[in-house]
């Protein structure tokens, strides 16, 4: 993993979470986003759900974006939720805004409520 | 009990008795007064108690008795008891314990006559028991019976109130006694022997005199005065009257009525005070009679005038006369055995007969004669001439008077007839008719009866003619009433402030309310075109589309215009209408007046009405006052449109057309004209570019309004420019222009003014200010802040005024904010507040100029209070810039080194933090594809990213040595350059055999 970006990965409420943090381009997107998406899938047993937290991303590009939609789908065919944590004023969503991210993933402002919305039946 | 005299000499002398009492004995000694009092033998010194309790009423012995043993038993006693007798007399007996060494108890004690008190004080609250009843309701009969009530047996035996009625008889209201079998008996008596009105005593007397009669005893002398003869003396006798007082009710001087006391049994006296107080209550009861009265008087004209109303309501719901006629008619048919009746009138010229009521005859008949010339021979001509009553006993008679009737008579079957005249007013008005079936010849009786008839139909008529004319006069005033209501509503709309499409909408809203049409429109008339254009229109359910245009002379409109009269169309299928919104709403009637201002033409006011109607000459007086109040607002409205277009282009000229476009700067401004008032004012932005790079930013307001403020302040935006063109600093070019401004006159040129020069070079903003607001200064990552130094008097304020000027730092990205007083000042808001709204409203807004001017003049709407604004915002981009250049391997890892460069780079320029990051992002996505696309050649796996930055726009190139590869399919390569074409101002994608190119440019400090 680059210097460019960290992955915390931590469970909230029986889901799991990956605080991201840093800038993902095109240099990192895949390997960021991969991993936590295996820590899901493989590690986390009883992970069935992922919360990408990008509070702390402070740039993002579109093969970052391409990489965050190709993972929406993959975990939706394994029947997985995701939720995609930005928010209000953070430095990435003017451009999630332009690459119309918000009819593409199901972005939430805050950590909490996505975890909420995931755990609840 | 003892003979009357003594008991008068102890009450004459005022005597107090004194007794004492041996309580375990019940022997008393008295004194002779106490003799006299109690009735008891005079000559008697002592007795038992019991003697004198026989001496006591009955009910009152217990409480003398009671008192006595208190007495004994150590206490003083007051108390009040009555005698045993048939006069009622009260006396006080107040005794103690005389001697307490022991039994057997000694009580003595006094006794006084107290009865005079007694009935003093019970005439007391009689009267004001007799006060509360007659205040508590206007029923006076019932309230004067119950008076009479209360006056038995309190005051006397007997207690009757007699009425003199309208007619002069006199009237018994009550009569009351404590035993019901007593008034039975005087009833009896009074029917028997009721007051004649000449009586020389008693009520009758005292009705006819006004004045009172006062018995004290009554003696037989009396009694005879008052009898009508000896049996009436023998009933008087047994009535066994001792005393009596007779007072009148007086209204206005006349005696109404009368209230006579009188004793019996009671053996009671009636002296003066009786009197006094008997005619303190008939003055108030006249007083409560009276106000009653005047009550029912007033309920009675109250109720007349309701039944008059009912009635008239029941004449108006008859279709007419003919209704009330046939009533009459069908009456006078039962009465006479007619087999048929009918009324004729004349008309109003006499010359025709018209039938206006008809009762036995078939409808064919009615029509025939429905109406017919007043001088076809027939009884009906007859008495019409000799204005008597007609008989006609036979059909041959009839046939042999006028032949001509022969087949109508075949037809009516009429074998007699009378035909009287009916005389309305003084005026023969017409006939009525009665026919019969058989011959019959006429007796005193039946002619008799048919002028009664004739006479009554006459009243009725003439009653219902009366109902007419005043029916018709009543929708006269009310035609009357509306039509003024609708004057003054149009004369009110005039009031209202409000703009020309406002007054002319209210205006034909009212219109059309008051004439009751379905449309009112206005057209105005377009003088260069010939053409009328309309402009209002109120009533159509379509929305009209104002600006449908009518040549003169063509259309309904258009005519009116022509002619400059007012038309009146009863069927608009005869004309021509040009509207097509008016044939298709299928207006029938319409009505339209030209709108003239000095004799010419401004307009067309129409109304028209969907069903046909006509249009009086008063609807057409309405309409012209409407169509002049319309021109006149219509004049006025162009005036001032022509005076504000006028003055708002001069205000506009004086302003600069562009601001100057600076390499180091960027520049923002706002104008607007104060309110919706002609007058506009003298505020005004300048932005001076100097060769050396340098800004001169100018902000200023000239007081007052108008054409004189808006020239001053030309005068002094030039002067500005020429003194800091020479090279004068802000302070001193102020002390030049306030020599100007006082040089200016002859009007007091007072004017506030903030000059600034911005030097990119130095970083540093030079500011003086002459009575102006601070201007705001804003620097990245800081709080807003007031310049507050370099501030002075305001220009023409005085000839010794000292300028200062002050310098701050200001720096790439740094902004300023220079404003009139029309942005911030605000009724019933202090300034500081304002000034505070400012300084926040400035931190939160875009970071673009012109969004961030936007913002403020939406926040602070200058629009809504009158003053005009004039606000400038200037941000210092940095120095002309070194030119980027970057070349990188062509990896993804390339990435972040090349942002950060780039990021850097866009600093210094002096780009936003917000510009910073969009740009780095499009410069990303260019060298994104710049890695990911091309097909290389081997040795050329680099990139290269150049940047400059002139005049505030940022222009980068990233290029690649390759031909790019056909786009993948879900087009990721599309949505970088998206990214790039939505973050940049323009984008340019350039092949080569050599490579590629994405050119792209940003201009700073705007929004992309």
């Amino acid at each position: 993993l680059s210097d460019l970006a960290r992955v915390v990965l931590a469970t909230e409420d029986g889901v799991a979470v990956a605080h991201i943090s840093g800038e993902i381009d095109l240099s990192n997107a895949d390997e960021v986003l991969l991993q936590a998406a295996l820590e899901i899938v493989v590690q986390r047993n009883g992970g069935q759900e992922l919360v990408l937290d990008l509070t702390g991303v402070s740039y993002i590009d579109s093969a970052g974006i391409r990489a965050l939609l190709e993972l929406s789908e993959r975990l939706a065919a394994l029947a997985k939720g995701m939720r995609v944590v930005v928010p209000e004023g953070a430095p990435i969503e003017r451009v999630l805004e332009l690459a119309g991210a918000e009819q593409m993933l199901a972005l939430t402002r805050t950590v909490d409520s996505a975890v909420r919305e995931l755990s609840s039946p | 009990v003892q003979a009357r005299p003594e008991l008068e000499s102890a009450l004459a002398a005022g005597s107090v008795g004194v007794f004492e009492l041996h309580t375990d004995s019940e022997h008393l000694r008295w004194t002779g007064e106490f003799a006299a009092l109690h009735g008891l033998d005079p000559e008697s010194r002592e007795g038992t108690l019991d003697q004198v309790e026989e001496a006591i009423h009955s009910d009152d012995c217990e409480s003398v008795r009671l008192a006595l043993q208190e007495a004994a038993g150590g206490g003083g006693v007051d108390v009040e008891y009555r005698l045993s007798g048939r006069e009622v007399r009260w006396l006080e007996l107040r005794a103690q314990l005389i001697s307490e060494a022991g039994p057997p108890a000694l009580v003595a004690g006094t006794c006084v006559d107290v009865t005079e008190r007694r009935r003093h004080e019970d005439a007391q609250r009689f009267l004001v028991e007799a006060g509360a009843l007659l205040g508590s309701s206007l029923d006076y009969e019932k309230t004067l019976a119950k008076i009479a009530q209360l006056a038995v047996p309190r005051l006397a035996d007997w207690c009757a109130i007699e009425l003199a009625d309208a007619d002069g008889s006199i009237r018994n209201l009550v009569t009351a006694h404590t035993h019901p079998e007593r008034v039975a008996q005087a009833s009896e008596l009074r029917q028997r022997y009721p007051p004649r009105p000449d009586d020389a005593v008693g009520v009758a007397a005292v009705l006819r005199t006004g004045k009172p009669e006062l018995y004290p005893d009554v003696p037989d002398s009396v009694l005879e005065a008052a009898a009508h003869d000896a049996r009436n003396l023998e009933l008087l006798r047994e009535l066994g009257l001792r005393s009596g007082v007779i007072v009148p009710l007086l209204a206005r001087g006349r005696a109404f009525g009368a209230i006579t006391l009188a004793s019996a049994e009671s053996d009671r006296r009636y002296g003066e005070r009786d009197l006094a107080l008997l005619e303190e209550l008939a003055r108030r009861a006249s007083l409560a009679i009276e106000n009653a009265r005047l009550y029912a008087r007033e309920r009675e004209a109250r109720e007349r005038a309701e039944r008059l109303q009912s009635f008239s309501a029941a004449l108006a719901e008859a279709a007419g006369a003919s209704d009330v006629v046939d009533v009459v008619v069908r009456k006078g048919l039962e009465v006479l055995g007619a087999h048929a009746a009918a009324v004729f009138l004349l008309t109003e010229d006499g010359s025709a007969f018209e039938l206006r009521g008809a009762v036995g005859y078939a409808e064919e008949l009615r029509e025939l004669w429905k109406r017919f010339p007043a001088d076809t021979p027939g009884p009906a001509a007859e008495a019409i001439g000799t204005r008597a009553l007609v008989v006609v006993e036979s059909p041959e008679e009839l046939v042999a008077r006028w032949p001509q009737l022969a087949e109508a008579r075949e037809r009516t079957g009429d074998a007699a007839a009378m035909c009287a005249p009916l005389e309305i007013e003084g005026r023969i008005e017409g006939v009525i008719y009665m026919a019969f079936r058989a011959p019959r010849s006429f007796g005193a009786d039946d002619r008799w009866t048919m002028a009664t008839i004739s006479a009554e139909c006459s009243h009725v008529l003439e009653r219902v003619r009366l109902f007419e004319a005043q029916r018709e006069a009543r929708a006269e005033a009310l035609r009357l009433a509306r039509r003024l209501r609708a004057l003054q509503s149009v004369i009110d709309a005039t009031l209202a402030p409000s703009s020309l499409d406002d007054l002319l909408h209210e205006l034909l809203r009212r219109l059309r309310e008051a004439l009751g049409t379905d449309t009112a429109s206005i057209l105005l008339f377009d003088e260069e075109r010939n053409e009328l254009v309309s402009r209002a229109t109120v009533g159509l359910e379509v929305e009209i589309d104002e600006g449908v245009r009518v040549p003169l002379g063509r259309g309904f409109a258009g005519q009116v215009a022509a002619r400059r009269e007012p038309w009146v169309v009863e069927n608009a299928s005869t004309v021509e209408i040009f509207s097509p919104f008016l044939r298709e709403q299928g207006v029938v009637s319409m009505a339209g007046v030209p709108m003239l201002a000095d004799e010419r033409i401004v307009g067309v006011l129409d109304v028209g009405s969907l069903e046909r109607r006509q249009f009086s000459d008063e609807d057409v007086l309405l309409l012209r006052l409407v169509a002049s109040r319309a021109a006149l607002a219509v004049e006025q409205a162009v005036l001032h449109e022509r005076q504000r277009t006028v003055a708002v282009t001069l205000q506009r000229s004086l302003l600069p057309e562009r601001l100057p476009a600076l390499p180091s700067f960027a520049v923002g401004a706002r104008y607007v004209p104060g309110g919706a008032g002609l007058e506009v004012g003298g505020d005004w932005y300048d932005a001076i570019g100097f060769d050396d790079g340098r800004l001169g930013i100018v902000v200023g307001d000239v007081v007052g309004r108008g054409v004189v403020a808006a020239a001053a302040m030309g005068q002094l935006r030039n002067a500005v420019r020429a003194y800091a063109l020479e090279g004068l600093g802000p302070a001193t070019i102020l002390e030049r222009l306030n020599q100007l401004s006082l040089e200016l006159g002859p009007h007091d040129l007072f004017a506030t003014v903030t000059l600034m020069v911005a030097d990119p070079r130095r970083s540093e903003l030079r500011l003086a200010s002459a009575g102006h607001p601070p201007p705001l200064l804003v620097s990245p990552g800081e709080a807003a802040r007031f310049v507050e130094g370099g501030r002075s008097l305001a220009l023409g304020a005085s000839r010794n005024a000292a300028y200062e000027e002050t310098a701050v730092r200001f720096g790439p990205g740094d902004l300023v904010l220079a404003y009139t007083d029309g942005l911030v000042e605000r009724r019933n808001v202090r300034i500081d507040e304002s000034l505070d709204r400012l300084r926040l409203a400035v931190d939160q807004a875009p970071e673009d100029l012109e969004q961030l001017l936007d913002r403020l003049l939406a926040e602070f709407d200058p629009t809504d209070h009158g003053d005009d604004v004039a606000v400038m915002a200037v941000r210092m981009l940095g120095p002309p810039s070194q030119p980027l250049r970057l070349r990188h391997a062509a990896v993804p890892s390339s990435l972040a080194q090349m942002r950060m460069e780039v990021r850097q780079w866009l600093a210094e320029v002096g780009a936003t933090q917000q510009e910073i990051y969009e740009i780095a992002v499009a410069c990303n996505e260019a060298c994104t594809n710049a890695i990911e696309h091309p097909l290389r050649p081997p040795g050329s796996a680099d990139f290269e990213v150049e940047g400059a930055c002139t005049a505030g726009t940022v222009r980068l190139v990233v290029r690649d040595f390759g031909r790019w590869r056909e786009p993948r399919a879900n087009g990721d390569r599309g949505r970088g350059l998206d990214f790039i074409r939505a973050l940049m101002d323009s984008v340019d994608v350039r092949s080569s055999e050599e490579g590629t190119e994405i050119h792209m440019q940003r201009l700073l400090g705007s929004s992309n």
